[in-house]
Formats: structure tokens, sequence, C-alpha cells
């Protein structure tokens, strides 16, 4: 009896690890191709039988790539483009949902109800008018137009203000007794308190906006201004020609590793801020 | 600070910058700003170009030239929607498809007459067609492109032929023969490669086909398509029987051709610097096939330069293309080497084509200046843009089999017809 | 920082007025959320209104937003029941949002159960299952289009050497779809993993002792412990997953454009050209409005059933 109750959980294990074993290896697939191939030339990438290895290391891949679209001001464009926008993202949220939740006015819950309609609008439905406000204001092609749309956002105005509830009414009272003023108690006092929240909005807002296509595709126009997904756009516009399949390999490799690599010495972070939001969402 | 006053502190930010964006010193008599929008970013291209720009504003020093590139995808959006903001470029360099709603939109400057004259006698008749639009001459065309049958020499070789076809029974019967199954019936090696996904990928292949079938795209006066009449049909039933029988299965691109996994297809010339590299010494070029005894002809789109109509140095901007497009000691203009030496293209100014010949000889490119004797401008209708992306879908439609050629051309037309009439 | 007792005790004793007067502490308040109200305001609230607006009429933005001309419905009446495409775009969007959901959550609930348990090396599943998530879908589109070309594409390279028949994956009416929508989970589960996890994991322990004393099995203790308890996960990853699919763009733009022949052409990919291919502003804003509606139904829906019988 023993024996068929130890040889079932086996037999569990077994199955349980196999599958997840064979996601996983879905999930790395195109990851370990984008980097094998990167590093073939097209011909090889084109061979059949299917060739899993590249005769030797194609370096002049990533070269190619780097004359061919300005590596070096893709990355920072995205890094000055993103860390703005988080930073506005961080500062905003947290001001008005320290608002919202420690501070009673009239009017206050109909405008909180107001700013959490606002989440109910999707990006598209507005993308034509903010063009239309960004070209305006003179501020297409720059890094106004990419930043400042994107500063405040409801999601994180209610991430906030759910997490800001939890702080003790008494130290921020003990605080005002003190003579300390309002912007100092939320500076000094809430916004530490609220690590968790902050670094879990911090996280997603980050990787959503590095990631962000669609609103750069419709301000940038410049060369010089393209963040990383854009400039990998325009390398698979290129007219067709069997040397650029390498080369698009290589460049997807060179803007995904470094995200890769960011969130393997912060995976905890992510995974506990995304699990933040789903519970507290 | 309460709400009204940071909103009156907003609106005022932003109306100081949109201020300091729209100003511009009116009409200054010294030194001149140019600025130039094209789609040439490449590092190889703009070694060329840059010092052509030197040389002139060195013979001219109050001239000053800031040139603006954009990705080709994003040049059309960077014209109509670049105007307000101040940002506008005085020069734009464009697809001649994109004149009529230029025009409409009011964009381009009615260039001067003598600009006019230069250009009705520099060019050939068909280049002057393909720069103008309800009568009118709008700017200096540049590069011509047109189409021809491309097709990989081994590859005939192998399947019999010793020329390449001339008639569109002669492309069947070598397109089939040069199609290989491998032993599980999928297609190894194709006949023909149809370009599909982007639009004149698809449409200007099967334009050249029509007019060598004595079709027609359009009626002369633009009041309706005729694309959907008998010889379309047949062009499009044409493309769809080569589908059926493999010859075009439609899962190759044009990779495949280049990796000379494909016998021809139908293309333009700036495919050239790819496919010497990609298929040395094994690419020959022939005039499209033609069905029913008529004349072999081609599409061809030219590119052109054109000046805003809101630019303050209207003068200078029309001096300074007189002088980049106008032959240079008796020879090429700086335009047209800079076409043929750095873009492989060739140039629209008959001066150039001959000034150049050397490079336009070249056993490749050479068919394709020959077709420009026989060649048809893409038509410049309203909505051209339009009306291709829809004439696109529905022959991809027909070649996908979700609908026979007679309704699909018939849908694009009754579409078509609908944005002709909308935008005239 | 000294916690000044004597007043806080004061507070807490009752002894002042529970009425308090909105002083200036609701003048603060005020201050503290008008950058962000503003800004949602211009940014938000305004453009919405406006894109209504702008449904009502032509504009092509060159002309002056006080001169466009009114065109009523018609621009709602065209798409509804002139314009196949829009009609087909819809199709697709909602064939897209349905498998997306349904596939990428129930996938996402079979690991995280899995992980849930006792599992070696959690944090290394974990981080492979999430790995997609954090990449650019544009970078992951390039790859995975090429893992899908026919001719020399990772897969059917793969199915060549078991001699087995190719794909045409992308290049075909019928598996196009299909395949984006493949890429769409892919990118999406490990997210919703950690979602369901988190839910899983605020399950206690405690619970599940009582019902295997009680005598429940697995399957028992799934059904009547961990589906009810999971339901606000539940609902969260439903209503969140399926808002996001509705607004399909990044992946058809890039993997197939809307190809071929439409039949991966989604709402918002259908729009976007409109509006800055063809430069028909009007007639996109209606799109976005019919979209925003539809959305709006949906999501509401979503609620009402997940969130009955409390």
């Amino acid at each position: 009896m023993r024996r068929k109750l130890r040889l079932a959980v086996v037999g569990i294990a077994i199955v349980k690890y196999a599958g997840l074993a064979l996601g996983a290896f879905f999930m790395l697939l195109p990851f370990a191709w984008m980097i094998v191939s990167s590093f073939m030339s097209a011909a090889e990438i084109m061979a059949r039988p299917l060739r899993w290895l590249p005769a030797e290391l194609q370096l002049r891949n990533y070269e190619a790539l780097a004359a061919a679209i300005p590596l070096g001001n893709m990355y920072a464009n995205s890094l000055i483009v993103t860390i703005s926008i988080t930073v506005g993202v961080l500062l905003t949220s947290s001001l008005a949902g320290y608002g919202f939740a420690k501070f009673h006015f009239p009017g206050r819950d109909i405008l909180f109800v107001l700013v959490l309609a606002t989440m109910m609008i999707p990006f598209f439905v507005v993308l034509i008018p903010i063009f239309f406000l960004v070209r305006q204001l003179g501020w297409m092609d720059s890094y106004l137009g990419l930043i400042v749309p994107n500063i405040v956002t409801a999601f994180g105005i209610f991430l906030m203000r759910q997490y800001m509830l939890t702080l003790p009414d008494e130290l921020l009272d003990a605080a005002r007794i003190d003579g300390a003023s309002e912007l100092a108690i939320y500076w000094r006092i809430a916004l530490p308190l609220a690590g968790p929240a902050l670094g879990a909005l911090a996280i997603l807002a980050f990787v959503y906006h590095w990631n962000s296509f669609l609103w750069p595709l419709v301000v940038i126009r410049s060369r010089e201004l393209a963040t990383i997904p854009i400039g990998l756009n325009s390398l698979r516009v290129y007219a067709s020609s069997p040397e650029v399949i390498n080369l698009q390999m290589a460049g997807a490799a060179l803007a995904i590793i470094p995200v890769v690599a960011v969130f393997a010495v912060l995976q905890r972070h992510f995974v506990r801020g995304i699990a933040l939001t789903g519970i507290k969402g | 600070m309460n709400i009204v006053s940071r909103l009156v502190a907003s609106l005022a930010i932003a109306a100081m910058v949109v201020g300091a964006c729209t100003a511009a010193p009116e009409g200054s008599k010294g030194p001149v700003k140019l600025v130039v929008l094209t789609h040439w970013g490449d590092q190889a291209l703009l070694a060329v170009l840059q010092p052509i720009f030197d040389e002139y504003q060195k013979q001219n020093p109050n001239v000053k030239i800031e040139h603006q590139s954009v990705a080709f995808d994003d040049l059309l959006k960077r014209i109509t929607t670049g105007r307000i903001g101040g940002s506008a470029p005085d020069i734009y360099h464009f697809y001649n498809l994109w004149m009529p709603d230029f025009v409409s939109s009011d964009l381009l400057q009615t260039p001067p007459g003598d600009v006019i004259a230069d250009i009705k006698k520099g060019y050939s008749q068909s280049s002057v067609d393909g720069s103008s639009y309800r009568n009118q001459v709008w700017g200096y065309p540049t590069e011509v492109n047109t189409y021809q049958l491309i097709y990989n020499k081994k590859l005939l070789q192998e399947a019999g032929s010793t020329k390449p076809p001339a008639t569109w029974d002669e492309l069947r019967s070598v397109a089939t023969k040069a199609t290989k199954k491998g032993a599980d019936g999928k297609i190894t090696q194709a006949g023909f490669l149809l370009l599909k996904g982007w639009d004149s990928g698809v449409v200007h292949p099967w334009s050249s086909l029509l007019w060598s079938n004595n079709g027609d795209y359009v009626a002369k006066d633009n009041s309706k398509v005729r694309f959907n009449e008998k010889p379309g049909v047949e062009t499009t039933q044409f493309e769809v029987d080569l589908i059926k029988s493999g010859a075009a299965d439609l899962g190759f691109t044009m990779d495949d051709f280049a990796a000379g996994k494909v016998a021809m297809t139908i293309m333009a010339n700036w495919w050239g610097a790819a496919l010497k590299k990609a298929l040395p010494d094994n690419v020959g070029v022939a005039p499209i096939p033609t069905n029913g005894g008529a004349q072999s002809s081609t599409l061809q789109y030219n590119w052109l330069w054109g000046v805003d109509k809101g630019t303050k140095q209207g003068q200078e901007a029309w001096k300074f293309l007189t002088w980049l497009n106008g032959p240079q000691a008796g020879s090429s203009s700086p335009m047209g080497k800079y076409l043929t030496t750095a873009l492989n293209a060739i140039p629209a100014r008959v001066s150039d084509q001959q000034a150049n010949a050397s490079l336009l000889g070249d056993a490749f490119v050479k068919p394709f200046v020959d077709s420009l004797k026989t060649s048809r401008s893409e038509p410049i209708i309203p909505g051209a843009q339009e009306i291709k992306t829809v004439l696109q879908k529905q022959i991809e439609a027909a070649w996908f089999g979700q609908k026979s050629p007679k309704d699909a051309l018939d849908t694009a037309a009754t579409e078509a017809n609908r944005i002709l009439g909308e935008k005239r | 920082m000294s916690i000044a007792i004597p007043s806080v005790a004061r507070v807490a004793n009752g002894a002042a007025p529970r009425r308090r007067p909105y002083g200036r502490r609701a003048l603060a308040g005020y201050g503290f959320i008008t950058p962000a109200i503003v800004f949602l305001i211009g940014f938000a609230l305004l453009p919405f209104l406006f894109t209504v607006y702008v449904s009502l009429h032509d504009w092509n933005m060159l002309t002056a937003v006080t001169s466009m001309p009114f065109r009523g419905l018609d621009n709602y009446r065209y798409l509804i029941f002139e314009d196949p495409l829009f009609r087909q775009t819809f199709a697709n969007t909602f064939v897209f949002a349905a498998g997306n959901v349904a596939i990428s959550s129930l996938l996402a609930l079979g690991v995280a159960l899995l992980l849930n348990g006792e599992v070696r090396f959690p944090t290394f599943w974990r981080a492979v299952y999430f790995l997609p998530y954090v990449t650019s879908s544009v970078a992951i589109s390039i790859v995975w289009a090429n893992l899908y070309h026919p001719s020399y594409g990772l897969f059917n390279g793969i199915l060549e050497l078991f001699q087995l028949p190719g794909a045409r994956f992308l290049a075909s009416l019928e598996t196009a779809m299909p395949s984006v929508i493949a890429v769409a989970v892919w990118h999406a589960v490990g997210y919703y993993m950690i979602i369901f996890l988190a839910g899983l994991q605020s399950i206690p322990l405690e619970v599940y002792e009582a019902a295997k004393v009680d005598g429940a099995n697995a399957w028992h203790r799934f059904r009547s412990i961990t589906l009810p308890l999971l339901r606000p996960t539940l609902l969260f990853v439903a209503v969140v997953n399926t808002l996001g699919s509705l607004q399909v763009f990044d992946l058809a733009f890039v993997l197939t454009n809307g190809g071929p022949v439409n039949a991966t052409n989604t709402v918002v990919l259908y729009m976007y050209q409109t509006a800055f291919n063809f430069t028909r502003m009007g007639r996109a804003s209606a799109m976005a409005v019919m979209l925003f509606l539809v959305i709006l139904v949906i999501t509401l829906v979503q609620l009402r059933l997940l969130r009955e019988k409390e």
C-alpha cells in the first residue's frame, strides 16, 4: 500500500516537472534562437536541413547593425524618456494618492470616482486628440512630446491611494502638531512609508514605457530621437535583402538582453510589485 | 495656489511655447536658411549627399542648408502633419503618388515659369506627367523607377529555357517547368514570385502586366477607374492561375528569390544592389511579358522635389533646386550624380541619363533605362494612395482564393470610384 | 521623530469635536490632487470629448478645428453598414481577445497551480515563465516573424527534421490569427501567472487542512476552496486581460501589418491606418468611440458576472 502511494507521488512529481519543463522550453526557445542566429550569417539561418549553431561567430552582424541604426542614441533616448516618465508617474501618483487617501474635502469621493473613470479610457481613444495637442504645442519629435502625455496615470493614483489608506494617521497628525508643513509631511513621512507601492509602480511603469511603441511611433519623426522599439521597427522596414535577417536578430538580441539582465537582478521586486497590484486591484 | 491659478499658469506656459515655436523673423534679408526634408538618412547616402549641399553653401555663402531625414514610412506623415508648429521644411523630396493629396491640401508652391520650362524641356514626357497634377508641374523629378522581369539565369537554364519569356503563355510554361516539389509535395523551388503584403509590391507589377495586356488603370478624365475591366480581370486571373498551379506558391518571399529558390519575378531597379550581392552574375532582366499581342509596357514612378507653399524663402529654394538638378559643366547634374552613384537609381533628367551612361549601361540597369521609352507613369489621381491600398487588398483576396478575380476587382473599383468622387 | 502623545490622546479620547470644519487641511488636500486632476482633464477627459466631437466631422488635421465639415453620424453609418473591413477588424479583434484571454489565463492558472505547491527551484521556473513579459513587443515580433517564416523559419525547419509538413503560419489566411494569438499568449502568460500565484498564496493553508480532514480530495478542494477564494483574482485577470486584448496593436502591426488580406487586421490597427496613412481623422475617431463603447460594455458585464454571489 505504501509503495503504491510512493509511486503515485513520484508519478505526479514526474508529470509536474515534465509539464513545467515543456512549458519552460517553449518560453525560452525564441530567445535561444534569437541569440544563436544573431551570430549566424543569413545563409546559415536559411540553410536546410536546419543548422543549430553557426560555423563561426559572426560578430560582424553586430558591427553592421551598429552602422545601420544609431544604437547608442536609441538606448540613451529610451533611458531618458522612460526614467523621466517613471519619476513623473511616481511623483504625480503619490501626490494625488496621498491627497485622496489622507484628506477630507468636499467632492473628494466624486473626484476620485472621476479619476477612476479615466482609467476606463483606453489610450487609443485619446490618441488622435493628444497627437493634435502635442503638435499644436510644438512638441512633435521632442522629448517633451514623448514624456509629458504619460506622466499621470489614473492607475498609479489608484494604487497609491489604496496603499496610503493603510498608513497610520497618528504619525501624520503627530507631525502636524509638531508644526511640519503638509508638503514636508508628504515628503518625509508618507512617501518613505509607501515604499513598497512606489517600488511596484516604478517597475510596472518602467517596463511599460520602456517597451512602449504606438505613441512613440506617432510622435517620433527623426532618427536621432528613436527609442529602442522604434529603432528596431525601422530595421524591419528596410528593403528586403538576405542580409537583413541576421541583422534583425542581432537587433532584437541587443534590445532584449539588457532588459533580461535587469530583470534577473531585480526579479523578486518585479514579482512582488505585480503581486501587489494584483491583490490590491 | 488653487486650481484656477494653476490652470491659468499652465495655459500661459502653453501659449508661450506655441508662440516661441511659430515666431520667425519676417522676410529676413540676411542669411537664408533652407530646410530640406528627405528619407535619405543612411550613412552611405549622406556621404555623397552632404558634400553636394556643402558645395552649394560654399558657392552661396548667405545660404545655409539644413537637411532633415526620416524613414520612408514616416515621410508622408511628416509632410502632411508637420505643418503646424512652425516646423515645416522649405523643400520636400516626395513620392509622386502623394501629389494629389498635397495639392488638395495646398501644401505645394507652384514653381516659377522658368523652372517649369526647364522641367518640360529636360525630362521625358512620362516623367513630366509623373510630376504634374491638374495640368500643373509641381517640381523637379529626381529618381525614376520602373519594373521589369527579373530572372535567375541558372534556374531558367535548368528549366530548359534559353531566353526569358516574352509572352504570358511563355511565362506560364517556363514558370511551371521551373517549379520543383519535394517528396512530401511541398514546393521547394518556385517558378515565379508574387510580392505581397505591401501596396507597391502587389500593385506595381500587376499594373505593369495590365498595361502589357492593353489595359487601363483609370479613365483619362479621372472620372472612374478602369482596372476592373476585362484586361484587369485577365491579369488577376493570370496571377491566380500561377498560384493554383504551384508555380507562384504564396509562401515564398523576396528573400527566397535572393537565396536562389525562385526563377522569376517582376520587380524594380532599386533591388539591383541587393541582388548583385546575393546572386552575382546570375541575374537577368527582360521586358515585361505581353499578352494578346500588346506592346510591352511597365509602370514607372518617380520622386520629385517640391517647395512648401508657406515657405518664406521661395525664391532661394527654387534657385537651389535649379542648381541641384541642372547640368554642371555640360555633364551630369549634382542630383544625377548622387542618384546614379549612391542610390543605384535612374535619374529622370535625360541629360543625366546620357552623362552617366557608363553606370547606367550596366547589364542589370540598362533594360530598366530602355523601358523608360515605353513606360507609363503610375496614375496620379485623387486619393491615389488610398485607392492603391484598396486595390492591393482585393488583389490579394483573389490570390488567396477568397474571391474571384472579377469580384475582387469590382469591389476595389466601387470603393475606388467612391474615393475618386469624394476627393475631386 | 517624536510622537506627541498628549495631543493624539486628546483626539482619540473624543475630546475634540468629531465634525471638523474643512479648513486648511482641505485646501492642502485640493493642492495635492490638483496637478493630477488638471492633467487628467487636459490629457484624458477633454481629449476623450474631442474624439467624440471629431467623430461627427470630417477632418484631415490641416483644416482648422473650427471649420471641420459636420457630418453627423455619417462616419458611424459608413463604418457599420458600408465598410466590410471595419466589421472584419471587429470580428478579428474579438477572435483574438477570446483566444488570448482564454488560453493565456488558463495556462497561467495551470502553471501557478503547479508552482504553488512544493516545487524545486521556484525562482527559476517563475523567472523563465515571466521572462517574455518584460521584452518589447517589437523585438519579440521580429523574432517570432522569423520563427514563423515558411521557408527559413525555425519551426518549419524543426518540422522538416521530423519529416512533417511545414505550416504557413503568418502567410496563410487560416493560420495567421492563431499564430498571432500564440505569440500573445507566450508574451502574457508569465504576468498572469504571477498574479494567480499571489492570489493562490493568499489562501491560508488552514482552509485546505480543514478540508483534507473533512475528506475532500484534490479536485474537491480545488473546486470548493481554491476557485471561490480565487474569484477576485480571476476577475482581475479576466478584466485586465480582455481590456488589453481588445486594444491589440503592436503584434498586429509588426508581425503581419494586418495581413494576409486583413486576416489579422484589428480595430486599433485599422484606426491607426485610417488616421495616419489616410488622414481621415473623423472616421478614425468614430472607430475609437465604437471600440470604447464595446470595451465598456464587456467590462461591465464581466464585473457583473464575476462579482455576483458574494
